[in-house]
């Protein structure tokens, strides 16, 4: 079993040890899963695609974000074959679509000046803005109301699921402290909307 | 807005609503645009989150790939220098280094204390916003606004007092990080330890204790509590300094 830094291992063979891990919140397991299956990944994918290495960097990185999407958000619950099986599997997927992409990309100059209606474009101007404005106010909240909410929203985890993990007396103070938590983050929001 | 209103939009987007809640909403959200904006705002907050969480797992990768990296850069390029040319340049690199190590040992390597002083900031104040309207609203908020502006004793001795009816884990852990704050490190120290901290505050009790330890310049303490806190691991920011600070802490001599 290889050692990472400060003190953290992986057996990747052990594909729902890993799968407990990041359902745990342990993420340290992730920089072993990218420092141990890099090497094979990056060989491999020069082997059988034509793709630039800086891409395949590109694409690994994207696989492993897929695989922690999938298991912290609770797709994947149990993994019979090794983490490094399904990783290349996502990787191969992720590949072909690049492969794809390009030949299917348009220069962006060739397209025509209707293509850009104003009112699109201020549309996804708004959104964005409202939504850089949100990231502010979520990080202004601190790590134990951002805990809450990212393990409620990202990880999807039930109320009774984060008082056991976050260590709350009971469910119902969990929810509260989410309900708070929301509370704050629109006062904050709506602090800054009337700035 | 109420709390009902929240709780069905939130129940609405995650498909947990009966067909004719669903339906309910779904025509409120055609004549009532503050209904629409709340739903708008909640989208955006699912997107904010999966971008929050994913962006911050990109750059621990990305970190990563540049360690690889220049491991793989310098193991590529040492030996293509000739050995004659290596010789000259190793034994002039040796003289500068060893000057420099001679001239400047106490500034380039790290001490507990500066590493306190780059790396101690008094945690963010995340209690008085959440309890407006209860009965403690006004001396808690006079203790936060206490700590908020700096005036640490103040606010030591507000939620010492404030701590036997409410709070306990939270103010216990802002008297510890506020101890730290003025330079008691001791007092610091005991008061970070106390089991009434719960769970939620762990890996950031580990944190301050370890730069309490940095400060006193027991840096195998710090280690223990660095560690403790880099395997509790549960906020990703934190655990990016906690990893840096480890580094540094195992590069001191």
């Amino acid at each position: 079993m290889a050692k990472t830094r400060g003190g953290s291992s992986a057996n990747l063979s052990d594909g729902n040890e890993v799968i407990e891990r990041i359902r745990r919140g342990d993420q340290s397991v992730i920089s072993a899963i990218y420092r141990q299956l890099r090497p094979e990944f990056l060989s491999w994918a020069a082997i059988r695609f034509k793709v630039d290495q800086e891409q395949v960097i590109d694409v690994f990185q994207e696989s492993v974000i897929v695989f922690y999407r999938n298991v912290a958000k609770g797709k994947l619950t149990e993994l019979n074959i090794s983490v490094k099986t399904y990783l290349f599997a996502i990787g191969k997927n992720l590949l072909l679509k690049t492969i794809r992409d390009e030949k299917i990309h348009l220069d962006i100059d060739e397209l025509p000046a209707e293509a850009f209606e104003d009112w699109e474009l201020e549309k996804v101007y708004e959104q964005s803005h409202s939504r850089q404005l949100l990231s502010n106010a979520l990080d202004s909240l601190g790590a134990p109301c951002k805990q809450i909410i990212l393990m409620f929203y990202y990880r999807e985890f039930s109320m009774e699921a984060i008082q056991e993990q976050l260590g709350y007396k009971s469910e119902a103070v969990a929810r509260t402290q989410k309900k708070r938590c929301m509370q704050y983050l629109r006062e904050v929001l709506n602090t800054k909307d009337k700035k | 807005m109420n709390e009902r209103d929240y709780q069905l939009i939130e129940d609405y987007l995650n498909g947990s609503l009966k067909a004719s809640e669903k339906a309910e909403v779904e025509a409120r959200l055609m004549q009532d645009n503050a209904f629409a904006k709340i739903l708008a705002q909640q989208q955006d907050l699912l997107a904010v989150v999966d971008k929050k969480v994913e962006d911050d797992l990109r750059l621990l990768l990305a970190e990563e790939e540049a360690k690889l990296s220049n491991n793989v850069t310098n193991k590529v390029s040492s030996p293509t220098i000739p050995i004659s040319r290596w010789l000259s340049v190793a034994a002039a690199v040796v003289v500068l280094i060893t000057v420099g190590w001679l001239l400047f040992r106490n500034e380039s390597s790290p001490n507990g204390s500066t590493l306190f002083a780059e790396n101690f900031t008094a945690y963010t104040n995340i209690i008085a916003p959440n309890r407006r309207g209860e009965n403690d609203e006004s001396r808690l908020s006079l203790a936060f606004l206490a700590y908020d502006n700096k005036q640490y004793q103040k606010a030591i001795a507000d939620f010492e007092t404030l701590k036997s009816d409410t709070l306990k884990s939270e103010l216990t852990f802002y008297i510890g990080v506020s101890y730290l704050a003025i330079n008691e490190i001791e007092k610091g120290i005991i008061t970070l330890k106390d089991d009434a901290i719960d769970s939620k505050f762990a890996m950031e009790k580990q944190w301050y204790l370890a730069l309490a330890y940095l400060k006193k310049n027991d840096i195998d303490a710090a280690k223990i509590a660095l560690n403790k806190a880099l395997h509790l691991s549960t906020d990703p920011v934190l655990g990016r300094n906690v990893s840096e600070l480890l580094d540094k802490v195992n590069s001191i001599e």
